[in-house]
């Protein structure tokens, strides 16, 4: 099976790309999107969805309210792909545009939290070792009620450079301001984080 | 030795990616669904837009001929489309020309029927008199007089426009009717056969009337009777003079 296939699809496998995908770069998809594609929505949605979702969640810490970021990025994208110009990858400037849209969801994805807290509904462990996973929610939990405190710039700064582990020039891309101005928010915002760890009981 | 908690929550924040293919199936449908819907109405604003666009177009348009718009937008409406309003190219008797000449016929009839026998103001005319300017101008005019374009030249240079501005408003706005006449004068010397020219001729006779000098006012009025200008004026012009001749006990 290996030794039939070419050396670019077997290249491509490696990073779990399809050859088919491989052939419709980000540029072209991008010309299609702005005619209006509908079918080059939903490509993109399939390649690029599933960071788009990771990011929204990590960020707003809420599914649901992640699921209406992600629909909001790919409604806009005919339109917003007027502004990409081809100088960042396509997944930046798709992660660019849900920075852009997360303001008008954080508000709601706090709420949500704090009710979810209230009434304790969080949805239980259905894994080998549910002690870990209980552990792990209740810590991801109280890093997402301790970014809700944070300013949205610092929140993205440490969701996108801590959380996904980008670069920091990548990061200063995706936010369009200097990578200085990023770590600085960064270190701001990893001393507002501990204090509120802290504060919630999350200690060593 | 335990994990420092922000690098333990961070973590924990990035392993906890749990992916329900429902709802990923779910948010792709609904985002195909509204991306077409915007596109429909994005087509249906179109559809509206061109109507609406034709209809402000055609409204600009008929304002500008009509020249009912603003100064300013009328100047640039004229320069951009080439449209020029219909009292600088109108002719004798259309609605637009006779409502630039704004004294009724009965209403400068009732002033004729009471003016003081004297000038209201000492003459304070240029050297040439106003009957010489009026006879020279009816005289220039009347030569080209079966010309098809009664009005005479087209063209209205800004200077010729400003003139006649000058003299309107001095003789409808000031209402002085001894500088008005100075202002007819001088911008019939400058247009004799300008666009507006008929217009200051019958204005200049109803400035002589005010002035009381009922003889030149009667031989400016002669041509505008005689039919020397078409039909424009010629009725009022023929009440005017009635009105001098009965004053006159004629």
């Amino acid at each position: 099976m290996t030794s039939a296939m070419t050396f670019a699809e077997f290249d491509l496998s490696v990073f779990g790309v399809s050859h088919e995908r491989h052939q419709s770069p980000p540029i072209d998809l991008a010309s299609r999107l702005r005619e209006g594609d509908v079918q080059a929505v939903a490509e993109a949605y399939d390649e690029f969805a599933a960071t788009v979702r990771a990011f929204a969640r990590r960020l707003l810490g809420d599914l649901e309210v992640a699921e209406d970021l992600v629909h909001d990025v790919f409604v806009t994208l005919p339109s917003a792909v007027r502004n990409f110009r081809g100088d960042s990858s396509f997944k930046t400037f798709l992660i660019s545009i849900a920075v852009n849209h997360a303001r008008h969801h954080m508000r709601g994805a706090a709420r949500r939290r704090a009710a979810m807290q209230r009434y304790a509904e969080e949805p239980e462990a259905r894994v080998d070792d549910p002690e870990a996973l209980l552990r792990q929610r209740q810590l991801a939990g109280a890093l997402s009620s301790a970014l809700d405190e944070l300013p949205l710039d610092q929140r993205v700064a440490f969701v996108l450079c801590d959380v996904e582990e980008r670069p920091s020039p990548e990061v200063a891309a995706i936010v369009g301001v200097p990578e200085a101005t990023v770590r600085t928010r960064l270190f701001h915002a990893r001393r507002k984080l501990r204090q509120k760890l802290e504060q919630l009981g999350v200690t060593r | 030795m335990s994990e420092d908690p922000l690098f333990a929550a961070t973590r924990a924040l990035r392993e906890l990616s749990e992916v329900d293919t429902d709802t990923e199936h779910f948010t792709r449908a609904k985002i195909l669904r509204d991306v077409r819907q915007r596109q429909r109405k994005r087509v249906r604003r179109g559809l509206l837009a061109i109507p609406l666009a034709a209809l402000a177009m055609g409204s600009v348009a008929m304002a500008a001929t009509g020249g009912y718009l603003p100064a300013p937008v009328q100047q640039w409406v004229t320069r951009v489309t080439g449209i020029e309003p219909k009292s600088l190219r109108a002719k004798p008797g259309s609605d637009r020309f006779e409502r630039l000449s704004l004294p009724s016929v009965a209403a400068v009839t009732d002033r004729t029927s009471s003016m003081p026998t004297a000038p209201l103001a000492p003459s304070a005319l240029a050297p040439e008199t106003a009957a010489a300017v009026l006879s020279n101008s009816a005289a220039a005019f009347a030569s080209s007089a079966k010309a098809s374009d009664p009005v005479g030249d087209s063209s209205m240079t800004e200077e010729e426009f400003e003139r006649y501005r000058l003299a309107h408003e001095a003789h409808f706005v000031k209402k002085d009717p001894a500088a008005a006449l100075l202002a007819w004068n001088e911008y019939l010397a400058h247009a004799p056969k300008g666009r507006l020219a008929l217009e200051a001729r019958y204005n200049q006779a109803l400035c002589l009337l005010k002035l009381g000098r009922t003889q030149e006012a009667r031989h400016a009025l002669v041509p505008f009777v005689a039919g020397s200008y078409g039909s424009y004026r010629r009725q009022e012009a023929r009440a005017l003079i009635a009105t001098l001749d009965a004053d006159a006990g004629l």
